[in-house]
């Protein structure tokens, strides 16, 4: 009499019955390994967009100083205009107005 | 073949665990049948094996579209790391010991029954068409589906396997 092939194949020991736990125990570090990474980059773009945040605050906030031949320029015309050295000139002016 | 329902595949597909544990359930004694009989000698490696399948199944869930059937996917999936499996060992092998196929599996265990033995004559690829086809009766479609390969050719492994094992060990 022949042997049952399909009966001899499946004659094998039962699967481990902790199977399933040692598989979801593999798939748990991932998670947890996903949430790190995703936890390191949202950390590193905090501190990114801060420290940009900075510098930019930094550049629009700094003093600017004006050429030392400006200042003499607008000294000089304050000077002229205390002392009345531009009065025959605005005489000038108004005399061709139709207000006078 | 049989089908878990659409419903418990669309929940596991979004990360619910007690979906994938039901998913796990209903697939688990076919993949280990088609594993245990697929590695042929050592138990550990069918364990091993048995978790990497199951942990790229839960990893691909994602990608199953609904295209084929679900258990096509599940078997196609277990298939691929299975062979690859064999694939790696090869090289092992190769690299380091002069190669020889009916050594694959068995370094580590005794066979202890007498098809163990019958298997250890036949490459891995086909203990798995054997066991796929004898156990669980899949047809040359989706036995094609699952290793990529034509049906006829497939046929015609699986017709002269069953004739060698008739001729020289009476099994039917």
């Amino acid at each position: 009499m022949s042997k049952d092939l399909k009966r001899a194949l499946m004659d094998i020991p039962q699967k481990p019955s902790d199977a399933f736990a040692a598989i979801e125990s593999h798939l748990e570090p991932d998670n947890k390994k996903a949430r790190m990474v995703g936890l390191v980059a949202a950390m590193f773009l905090l501190a990114f967009g801060l420290l940009t945040y900075i510098r930019t605050f930094e550049e629009s906030s700094s003093v600017t100083y004006a050429a030392a031949e400006d200042v003499e320029s607008e000294l000089t015309y304050l000077v002229g205009y205390f002392n009345g050295d531009d009065v025959d000139e605005e005489f000038d002016s108004y005399a061709f107005s139709s207000d006078f | 073949m049989v089908e878990i329902d659409q419903f418990t595949i669309e929940r596991a597909k979004s990360g619910d665990k007690k979906a994938f544990q039901k998913l796990y359930d209903f697939y688990a004694d076919y993949v280990w049948v088609q594993v245990y009989r697929t590695v042929n000698g050592s138990k550990d490696d069918a364990e091993e094996l048995f978790q990497q399948i199951f942990i790229r199944i839960y990893k691909k869930l994602g990608l199953y579209s609904f295209k084929s059937s679900f258990s096509t996917w599940i078997y196609r999936l277990a298939y691929n790391v299975m062979m690859d499996f064999f694939r790696k060992r090869k090289t092992f092998w190769e690299r380091f010991l002069p190669f020889n196929e009916e050594q694959l599996g068995k370094e580590e265990e005794e066979f202890s029954a007498e098809i163990d033995q019958v298997l250890a004559t036949l490459p891995a690829d086909e203990r798995y068409l054997l066991t796929a086809r004898e156990v669980e009766g899949l047809s040359f479609d989706e036995l094609a589906e699952i290793t990529g390969k034509s049906a006829g050719s497939l046929r015609t492994t699986i017709h002269r396997i069953k004739t060698r094992l008739r001729e020289e060990y009476d099994y039917e």
